[in-house]
């Protein structure tokens, strides 16, 4: 099967079904690339999230990038890209043109009534299946675990430091700071 | 036919230094939206700009992408769209494709591996937050909040137990159901308006 034509379409769906922003692919993603076409594990798909939060972008383009980098090298890059692309470019641009009272229309609205609360769904069971992975290095029915204090703590450290920083400062820390504490924290508990 | 090439161009700039300054995602991009093309150089007006969010936000795709197809395609069509869309995309795909070039060697450094396993740990919570985010903007009606639950032990069990099923299907299941309640609620006369 033609690897290139493969990652255009995978993430030409992707692309077509991410509602609820970049992480809101995520469990896609996670069907697509790792369960239906084995291209990466779960946990490398994790590990380059973290890098893709941090590096500028949309969270779609990085990862559509990397994952077609490392299958297809440069054009499997541009493919897989391009395919995550295009529904966006195709579909704002008919509403651009013919629908402009697209988003005020009732029935568009009923839909997305429907979806949001779906991806809800999928988003926290993703969060689930990370959080487990990083605590057990493994997560389901078959699944060998092996429990990580590091990880608890790290999480738990995370946790209580972005709840006080949004308690006290009434802000909510940016997603790079989390991300290079992380890295940190990672560092400290394991190595020393 | 000249000059809209030229504008074009422009747009292509813009929207390649927009994302290379933009960590964090689409909101981050919006400010600095309306600072550049509304406030300063009067490409759209706020009204605009608004509804251009309410459509991003009802289409599939990144919010960066949706908004520079359109911002491009409402100032000089196609040429534009295509232009602005290829200028935001730029940035991440080369910086993606440098760093991809050595991820795999770095991945050899124990210090490297160390700091991953706490990135994974920051991971987890980000999509924490990007759920809660997701949760309040959700019509808290019994529907939407039983589609929720089912949807989420559903799709636990599913992950749980490696079944095969894709989240699409969950998707366009949420979808029909959308869409059946709101005809339901235009043939049996609801006149409850329904505000945002």
């Amino acid at each position: 099967m033609n690897i290139f034509w493969e990652l255009f379409k995978t993430f030409f769906l992707i692309g077509l079904f991410s509602f609820g922003g970049g992480l809101g692919m995520l469990p896609m993603i996670e069907q697509e690339v790792v369960l239906n076409h084995n291209w990466m594990t779960a946990k490398q798909l994790y590990d380059f999230v973290g890098i893709a939060e941090s590096t500028p972008g949309p969270l779609a383009i990085n990862l559509s990038t990397f994952i077609g980098f490392e299958q297809a090298g440069f054009w499997g890059a541009a493919l897989a890209t391009l395919g995550a692309v295009v529904p966006s470019f195709v579909i704002i641009l008919l509403i651009a043109k013919f629908f402009r009272h697209f988003s005020s229309n009732n029935y568009v609205k009923g839909v997305l009534n429907g979806i949001r609360p779906i991806v809800l769904g999928l988003i926290f069971t993703t969060c689930i299946k990370v959080v487990f992975t990083n605590l057990f290095s493994g997560f389901g029915f078959k699944a060998d675990l092996n429990f990580s204090w590091q990880s608890l703590v790290i999480s738990l450290l995370l946790f209580i430091i972005y709840f006080l920083f949004w308690k006290i400062k009434n802000k909510k820390i940016q997603p790079i700071p989390i991300v290079i504490l992380g890295a940190i924290l990672g560092i400290i508990f394991h190595l020393f | 036919m000249l000059k809209k090439i030229k504008e074009s161009l422009i747009l292509f700039l813009l929207f390649f230094k927009i994302s290379l300054f933009t960590f964090g995602g689409g909101l981050a991009m919006l400010a600095i939206i309306e600072r550049e093309f509304v406030n300063k150089r009067n490409y759209l007006t706020a009204e605009e700009l608004m509804d251009m969010i309410a459509i991003s936000e009802s289409t599939p795709g990144p919010l960066a992408i949706n908004m520079a197809t359109y911002i491009g395609s409402r100032r000089t069509g196609f040429i534009g769209a295509l232009l602005a869309t290829f200028g935001v995309v730029l940035p991440s795909f080369i910086i993606i494709l440098i760093i991809s070039l050595f991820l795999k060697d770095l991945m050899e450094y124990e210090y490297v591996k160390a700091a991953f396993s706490g990135i994974n740990c920051a991971v987890g919570l980000l999509i924490f937050i990007a759920g809660l985010s997701l949760f309040k903007t959700l019509p808290k009606k019994p529907w939407t909040l039983v589609m929720f639950g089912l949807t989420l032990a559903g799709y636990f069990t599913i992950v749980y137990f490696s079944f095969n099923f894709s989240p699409v299907f969950l998707i366009l299941i949420g979808a029909s159901v959308g869409l059946t309640i709101e005809v339901f609620k235009r043939h049996t006369g609801n006149k409850e308006v329904e505000t945002k």
